[in-house]
């Protein structure tokens, strides 16, 4: 036992030795957490659109627009709007007549808009719309009063007392099963759960590199001289890259409780949620470690493994979104299982108790991929 | 003399180019970071975010209750049928159908057999002329579709209500029954004062495939560009670079090889990027001029920065270390991964990286756009070139060696 925690206690000093991993395990997850949050935390709306004039006639329609569920933006140049659309930064722009932008009361003119050819360009259109109409809707009721001979003051003071006249609307959302799962999150929960996963992950598959670099050394073949198996070994090394990995992932976790708020739910279910997928983690990192000879290959092949998994396993989009058969492929990487934990930990209140599925999967992970690294690094030891 | 002394540097260079590239095709390593990786993550982040920003809204199922002989409710079947923006697959019932009860409705609804159901109250139409208060009632679905749809029973309710509202002040007004009915149906069926008209976008909309390959050959083109770099370094690790500088060549000819490796792989794993995404997503490159302009300027910028890589590295390991985190910050805030939107400090900041300028330059092209089009990311792109070249010529060499 002294010997795996010898071999255990090197690979963590070795790791935090080097001051240049500390932007990825540390500063980095953070600020990409902070960036996601910022951007996509909380619930999607219809789109954003860019309003071209700031006078009393684009704030009233900017009004509108916002109880349309838009995100409005004000630009006072209508190509550099245009141009974002181009470039996907905002769905819509919208040009007002000039004399309406300016406030005035005409309401006659052209409403000039540049969607985006993607959906949300469409959507944000139909709602734009509806906006414009909203607004037109009053100044035609007066106009129709005017021309037949109301005053248009006293139509003007009439029209806007009358509240309790005409048609009600009553909207409710069913079925909405989707919206319902994620009600339960913070701004920035479901990015930190997700961040977490795929920042471990990625970080422990880099553990390779050591392994490697070890065996070029031939510091492995040595150790494996003396009277150690290389089960003792792999273990150490094992459990040095858990270490490692628990560092970062509690890090996390008390970083984005501590700095953005997020609730993980009970901390004893998020410990052996973050430990054994640490440990599956480590397994992962391990196996490449003892299945490559080249570091800078291992390296490659560590970022392509670790973000093609993170998108799998449900990292970068929510499972929930994902087709069938892509939720079949999903099962396979420790991510998903991580993200299911957490999904009940966070969003259902879940306890210890409630996740021993996806942490029963976790560790038999662990139990597959330490074993097979084990056999992996002898074959590996024993290559001329 | 002085000629024969450049010419003998340009052999010089052409010598070690090819020898580096005869390594570097040697070592899997340049092929797992510039084609494999990004290819592989190309087939799995269109499997997973494909479907999330489709170019089409799907169709929608409307059920609308209201009675068959009602002109406003009339009126505003004709309205979603005349949606241009989506499919809309209207069944109309009779408030006497066993299925038109609002619990009947929200269980459909529930059961994902209706997307939106509308009802609209019987004598709906005669009492707005009376200054009653009929209530419409949707009940939807989530998303984007069923949101339009109640949009536009929102707006038809909101002129419903305003024709009802001038009909009760022209009733206070004093004018005549006739007059009045004649306002309120002025109101509800005139169309509106202010037309919305479509512009058309500048160049430069990538489809999700295309954003999404353009992002990942944007992503590696550090890590492939930076192979030459950590060459350099290498050389200088393994003491070879001071035999190489002993040799009657000038001073900076070692650098300009290593460069000149970056930009061919660079170059050429970027235009295998592209054009995977042309057999694979069937991705269109409207004007390939424009395109290659966009590849060339964006390797030799990226390539520039590298250079100063190079002086601020003491190691190899070092030098790939900030290679690393400059490519995935770059990459990450420029969009090749998810597009940042709107005109936060964020977004701004993603406009200053080569990333972004890199993915609007292809756009550009992409979309039809001719190299004028695409002068803001060009500019852009010469401009952190540039830089970097200065940088890289006023910054202290931080070798041990040295």
């Amino acid at each position: 036992m002294n010997v795996v925690a010898a071999i255990a206690t090197t690979a963590l000093r070795r790791y935090f030795r080097d001051r240049s991993n500390y932007f990825f395990v540390f500063l980095f997850p953070l600020l990409l957490i902070l960036v996601l949050g910022l951007q996509f935390g909380g619930i999607p709306n219809m789109g954003t659109v860019g309003l071209i004039g700031t006078g009393t006639g684009a704030r009233e329609l900017s009004e509108e627009l916002e109880q349309r569920d838009l995100t409005v933006q004000h630009f006072d140049d209508a190509d550099e709007a245009r141009d974002l659309v181009s470039r996907g930064r905002i769905d819509v722009a919208i040009e007002l007549p000039s004399r309406w932008a300016e406030g005035e009361r005409d309401l006659s003119g052209t409403v000039r808009i540049t969607p985006s050819s993607f959906a949300k360009g469409q959507a944000a259109t139909a709602a734009i719309r509806q906006a414009v109409a909203s607004l037109a809707d009053r100044e035609l009721a007066l106009g129709s009063l005017v021309s037949d001979g109301v005053d248009r003051k006293t139509a003007e003071h009439a029209f806007d007392r009358l509240d309790s006249v005409g048609p009600r609307l009553s909207v409710t959302k069913a079925g909405d099963r989707m919206e319902n799962e994620f009600q339960n999150l913070g701004q920035f929960d479901l990015g930190a759960a997700q961040q977490l996963a795929l920042f471990v992950f990625l970080s422990a598959l880099t553990g390779a590199i050591p392994l490697i670099q070890s065996r070029e050394l031939r510091v492995t073949q040595r150790e494996l001289t003396t009277p150690i198996s290389t089960l003792q070994l792999i273990v150490g090394e094992g459990l040095g890259r858990i270490a490692i990995a628990l560092v970062q992932g509690l890090y996390i976790v008390a970083g984005t409780a501590l700095l953005f708020g997020v609730s993980w739910g009970d901390p004893i279910a998020t410990a052996a949620t973050v430990t054994m997928f640490c440990g599956a983690s480590a397994g992962a990192g391990l196996v490449i470690g003892a299945l490559m000879d080249n570091v800078n290959a291992a390296a490659g092949t560590s970022v392509g493994v670790g973000l093609v998994t993170a998108a799998l396993g449900g990292s970068m989009m929510p499972i929930e979104f994902f087709p069938s058969g892509l939720l079949v492929i999903s099962r396979v990487t420790p991510h998903h299982w991580a993200y299911r934990a957490f999904a009940t930990i966070q969003r259902d209140g879940g306890g210890i108790g409630d996740v021993l599925g996806p942490l029963g999967v976790l560790a038999a992970m662990i139990f597959v991929l330490i074993p097979l690294a084990s056999v992996l690094l002898r074959r590996a030891v024993a290559r001329p | 003399m002085a000629e024969d002394h450049r010419t003998s540097d340009v052999a010089a260079i052409g010598v070690m180019v090819a020898g580096d590239l005869r390594q570097r095709i040697r070592d899997r390593t340049v092929f797992i970071f510039a084609l494999v990786v990004p290819l592989a993550l190309m087939v799995v982040f269109n499997a997973v975010f494909g479907g999330m920003n489709p170019e089409k809204l799907s169709g929608v199922r409307v059920t609308l209750v209201s009675e068959a002989n009602d002109a406003a409710a009339g009126g505003l079947a004709g309205a979603l049928a005349d949606l241009d923006s989506m499919e809309v697959d209207l069944t109309r019932l009779p408030h006497s159908d066993p299925n038109a009860a609002t619990p009947k409705l929200k269980t459909a609804v529930e059961d994902d057999k209706v997307d939106v159901a509308i009802t609209v109250p019987a004598d709906f139409t005669r009492s707005l002329g009376t200054g009653g208060q009929p209530r419409v009632t949707v009940v939807r679905r989530g998303g984007i579709e069923p949101q339009i749809i109640a949009l536009v029973v929102e707006g038809f309710v909101s002129r419903a209500a305003a024709a009802a509202k001038a009909a009760s002040v022209a009733g206070a007004e004093g004018l005549a029954p006739a007059t009045i009915a004649q306002v309120a149906l002025r109101v509800a069926d005139s169309p509106p004062t202010l037309d919305v008209a479509d512009r058309e976008a500048p160049p430069g909309q990538l489809s999700t495939q295309g954003a999404l390959v353009a992002g990942q050959a944007a992503f590696f083109m550090f890590f492939t560009i930076g192979f030459g770099v950590v060459a350099y370094l290498e050389e200088r690790e393994l003491g070879t670079l001071p035999r190489l500088r002993s040799l009657p060549i000038s001073p900076h000819t070692v650098m300009t090889a290593k460069a000149v490796v970056s930009f061919i792989l660079g170059v050429v794993a970027t235009a295998v990027l592209l054009l995977l995404g042309v057999i694979l997503f069937d991705l269109r490159y409207e004007n390939l001029l424009t395109v290659g302009v966009v590849v060339v300027v964006s390797v030799a910028a990226v390539t520039a920065s590298s250079l100063v890589v190079v002086r601020v590295a003491r190691t190899a390991e070092q030098a790939q270390m900030i290679t690393a985190i400059l490519g995935v910050v770059l990459g990450i805030l420029g969009g090749s991964f998810f597009q940042l939107t709107g005109t936060g400090f964020f977004a701004r900041l993603a406009d200053l990286t080569p990333t972004a300028a890199f993915i609007r330059g292809v756009g550009v092209g992409a979309d039809g756009g001719g190299i004028a089009d695409a002068a803001a990311p060009l500019t852009f792109l010469l401009g952190f070139g540039a830089i970097s070249v200065v940088a890289a010529v006023l910054l202290p060499d931080r070798s041990p060696a040295r």
